[in-house]
């Protein structure tokens, strides 16, 4: 009976917190791209101990992968919450100028998802973002600082540029690291998605998704 | 070879159009009527499951992109 009402309340919450479409496709297809790139590691390596040939290239893509996807993620959402708050501006024919400024120079368009370029797209929308993240729940915090590690990484081998001190005190990148990075960014999507749709819900009245 | 009208697409909250990477399409900026080319389809995250496009507007004032949902372009040309 009290294992029923458990059931019975996490689905209330989860019903009363609907994702945007962004949330899913990141749940979506951008995972499944993931989960793509984490099938041929076991396929190329095998799963057992000893030497295997290949997976540091394919930690290397692995990592870059998921630096872009969480990036499309990001820049997803980000789009998703301007086209909400615009459709409440008044008058109408200020849309279209409001649109353009809020895409203008969007640091997520070209630049990696790191801290301070999500923070600054998405601040540009007048929510407190970071602190609001943080408050959701206690482990933001670390997961900011393994997305922030997962940052360094990805432009290490984009320029191929491996300088231990930047990257944890290893040039070599290991499985584990990167599935950790993933947990972070698994549990940093959705906490998004409730921050952006708190703050919209605050503006415009009523709850984006 | 695709009619110089729009495309439609059932998404669950009705019928939207849609457009291509290429095409030229128009759409009213405050005081007057704007052309531009799609340049992105963002994919079906606007408002009712539309497609988003980010647009290359290219005028004497300036080259501009802006992101407008389905419902706000017109198709001028076809890619």
């Amino acid at each position: 009976m009290c294992r029923q009402t458990q059931s019975v309340s996490r689905c209330r919450e989860a019903l009363a917190e609907m994702p945007s479409r962004s949330l899913i496709k990141w749940n979506t297809v951008r995972v499944s791209a993931l989960d793509e790139i984490e099938n041929a590691h076991r396929q190329v390596g095998g799963i057992g101990r000893g030497r295997r040939y290949a997976t540091q290239q394919i930690n290397h893509a692995y990592a870059v992968l998921l630096s872009s996807q969480f990036q499309g993620y990001c820049r997803d959402l980000h789009s998703e919450c301007v086209d909400y708050l615009m459709s409440s501006v008044t008058p109408p024919t200020l849309q279209p100028v409001l649109r353009a400024e809020f895409v203008l120079n969007r640091k997520l368009d070209s630049g990696n998802p790191n801290p301070g370029n999500i923070g600054a797209d998405f601040s540009r929308l007048g929510v407190a973002f970071w602190p609001d993240v943080k408050s959701l729940s206690r482990q933001n915090e670390q997961r900011l600082k393994l997305l922030n590690d997962l940052n360094e990484w990805r432009n290490a081998i984009a320029h191929q540029d491996f300088n231990p001190t930047k990257l944890g005190g290893s040039k070599n990148l290991v499985l584990a690291t990167i599935r950790n990075w993933r947990r972070a960014c698994m549990g940093l999507a959705p906490a998004f998605d409730t921050v952006m749709a708190n703050h919209i819900g605050i503006v415009v009245g009523t709850r984006p998704w | 070879m695709r009619k110089n009208t729009p495309v439609w697409e059932q998404s669950p909250s009705g019928y939207h159009r849609t457009f291509k990477v290429g095409d030229t399409v128009q759409f009213h900026f405050v005081s007057r009527d704007l052309q531009g080319r799609i340049i992105e389809d963002r994919g079906a995250i606007a408002r009712g499951g539309q497609h988003l496009y980010r647009v290359l507007v290219d005028t004497d004032d300036a080259r501009r992109e802006i992101e407008l949902p389905a419902e706000e372009l017109q198709l001028v040309a076809l890619r």
